[in-house]
């Protein structure tokens, strides 16, 4: 019962931040360069050591990758290519699961009777003709 | 109630993490008081709740605690910025 709700905390968190990423991925699409290069945070690694941080030039390198420049994306940052794939990879997977949760969830949730892909996605110990936790 | 407080405590730990970042120290200008938020919802789940469905709550409002300290420390010590 507890491992459920822990499982299913897990997952909404997941997708709240799976939100922030779709932001995060959506804004260079939308925004204009000048707008998104005000909204992102100034480095201050760059300000007071004079040298740059690991995440430097990320905001270049996403913008440059939505308009399909995936050179100078990599000589923007290395690890831009690499972190913008892992987020899309990400998001589809949250959307896939998102799906789910709502097309069989919601039965799970509402209707009071067992479900059956989605819990055996999510609750992998779900009992089977059992009766929901819920009540 | 326990879900809220557990879910809360995932994200402050997360954006904890996120705020380790060299240039992203800023973050823990909102994930401070936003873990501070889920320590009050935690403390008032766990006076809430059965003394046998406490786990969560307590999950939850450690991961808050933890978030406001090292949030609090990483924010010193980046000089509120860094």
């Amino acid at each position: 019962m507890a491992g459920k709700e822990v499982r299913l905390s897990f997952f909404i968190a997941w997708m709240v931040i799976s939100a922030a990423v779709f932001a995060v991925l959506l804004a260079p699409m939308i925004l204009p360069g000048a707008t998104i290069r005000r909204l992102a945070p100034r480095c201050e690694w760059k300000v007071r050591y004079g040298r740059e941080c690991p995440m430097c030039g990320m905001t270049t390198g996403f913008m440059l990758i939505c308009r399909g420049k995936f050179k100078e994306a990599r000589a923007a940052n290395r690890a831009s290519i690499s972190l913008f794939s892992i987020l899309v990879a990400n998001e589809v997977c949250a959307i896939l699961l998102l799906g789910r949760f709502i097309e069989e969830g919601r039965h799970f949730l509402l209707a009071q009777k067992p479900s059956t892909s989605i819990e055996a996605t999510l609750f992998n110990n779900a009992p089977q003709g059992g009766t929901s936790c819920r009540s | 109630m326990q879900v809220l407080s557990l879910v809360w405590g995932i994200l402050a730990i997360c954006g904890m993490f996120v705020a380790f970042f060299p240039c992203l120290g800023s973050l823990n200008w909102i994930n401070i008081p936003f873990s501070f938020m889920g320590l009050i919802i935690g403390i008032v789940t766990l006076a809430t709740t059965k003394e046998t469905q406490k786990g969560m709550s307590i999950a939850g409002t450690i991961c808050c605690g933890v978030a406001v300290l090292f949030g609090l420390i990483r924010l010193a010590a980046g000089g509120g910025v860094l």
